[in-house]
């Protein structure tokens, strides 16, 4: 069967001219309505200006931080590896950051462009936010698993463990448990995020409160990604500790130690 | 449990379960061009804890959002509502305020948890979304003024 060139390009520009236009709002700012939105459903908020040239300004009027912020601290943005992709998605897509607002300008000529490559940056960047934010967590689990298992035997490694001493153990799951031969248990930790560590305190407060012995080590993505006082919360009731994943030796040398 | 485990009835026992704040009054910092408020609140059962959040973007008045999270145990959290301002568009909602709310359809169908939402008139400012969520959720410790009725609208 042909395709209907003529035809379906027709529809296509009625149907993508339809669903990109402006709207003046009545707090006398222009908005521009795309099809594009955030996973919860929200249509990008995409603000309009002239610029002095006579061309377009597009920004998000601070919403895409504003929202990252409702997860996370913005600051955890702006180093390391997130600060340089993020550097990276901005000069792709010709976006700029202006005190928290991400805009682009362009000549009216280019306007279509200037739409299509703003929305594709937002999503890039909320993408590398949210959506990395957790891929980068999940990586670091299952690093952590196999670090784990490549180091001791796998069958001496419990993982999501419920110690059955501790009331409502099911709310308090141990990420590896390593019996030993003193008859005590190692307790292993993976920290991702600032969440985890302090998780990771209850769960040890607990423990200590009901006295079961024990001992802890806890591994972190990225120990200088988890905010001063959360740090020293957990190091109160932690025992020791392997800065990142890097550190493998390190993570070796400890684990090897605490189960000999 | 894990973030596919819940259900709506769960989600409705979070809902209704009575919470309290945790700490003193929370105090707003502002981040380039918004305002942020952070709190705590734990269930009566002693166990259960939620992440409140207040954010008022400082140069556009409808740009705001309140909204609740549980902190699951399994480290994973869920969004159980936001309450959003009129800043912008949601499905066939146009510019009018809207609360986001957790849904099993939603997990189920691995959406955001909270992609559903509803237009509402029961506020018009941040003040008034954060007074009906304490009410919704049943949050003791803390309150925050309802918006008057709107007489113009």
């Amino acid at each position: 069967m042909m395709l209907d060139l003529a035809g379906i390009n027709e529809r296509l520009c009625r149907g993508l001219c339809g669903r990109v236009r402006l709207v003046e709002r009545p707090n006398g700012r222009t908005m521009l309505e795309t099809p594009f939105t955030f996973p919860d459903g929200d249509g990008y908020p995409v603000y309009v200006e002239p610029t002095r040239t006579g061309g377009i300004r597009l920004g998000d009027g601070g919403n895409t931080l504003m929202r990252l912020s409702y997860e996370t601290e913005v600051d955890g943005i702006r180093r390391g590896a997130r600060a340089r992709l993020l550097e990276q998605v901005l000069r792709e897509n010709g976006i700029e950051e202006d005190r928290g607002e991400f805009y682009l300008e362009s000549s009216l000529d280019s306007v279509g462009d200037a739409v299509f490559r703003f929305g594709q940056g937002v999503t890039r960047i909320h993408d590398i936010l949210f959506l990395n934010r957790g891929r980068v967590s999940n990586d670091f689990y299952e690093k952590l698993q196999r670090i784990l298992k490549e180091i001791l035997p796998p069958e001496r490694i419990e993982e999501d463990y419920l110690e059955a001493r501790l009331p409502a153990a099911e709310d308090y799951r141990i990420d590896y448990h390593v019996p030993r031969t003193s008859g005590d248990s190692l307790f292993v930790f993976g920290i991702a995020n600032r969440d985890k560590a302090r998780l990771t305190t209850i769960i040890l407060e607990r423990l200590l409160r009901h006295d079961i012995p024990f001992d802890s080590l806890l591994v972190f993505d990225d120990q200088q990604q988890v905010p001063r006082r959360d740090l020293a919360r957990l190091s109160n009731v932690g025992g020791e500790m392997v800065a990142s994943l890097d550190a493998r030796e390190d993570l070796e040398r400890k684990l090897r130690r605490k189960v000999a | 449990m894990s973030l596919e485990e819940i259900t709506e009835d769960r989600i409705r026992e979070l809902v209704s379960m009575p919470k309290k704040l945790v700490g003193t009054k929370p105090k707003s910092r502002r981040e380039d061009r918004f305002e942020r408020t952070d709190y705590e609140a734990t269930g009566e059962d002693g166990r259960s804890v939620f992440r409140i959040y207040l954010r008022r973007n400082l140069e556009i008045p409808e740009d705001f959002s309140c909204g609740i999270r549980w902190m699951m145990p399994s480290g994973e959290t869920l969004t159980l509502a936001r309450y959003n301002g009129s800043s912008h568009v949601h499905g066939e909602i146009r510019y009018e305020c809207h609360i986001h709310r957790a849904t099993e359809d939603a997990i189920r169908r691995g959406w955001k948890p909270e992609k559903e939402a509803r237009r509402t008139e029961r506020y018009r400012t941040l003040e008034g979304s954060h007074a009906c969520l304490l009410e919704d959720f049943h949050i003791s410790g803390l309150s925050s003024p309802h918006d008057p009725p709107d007489m113009f609208s």
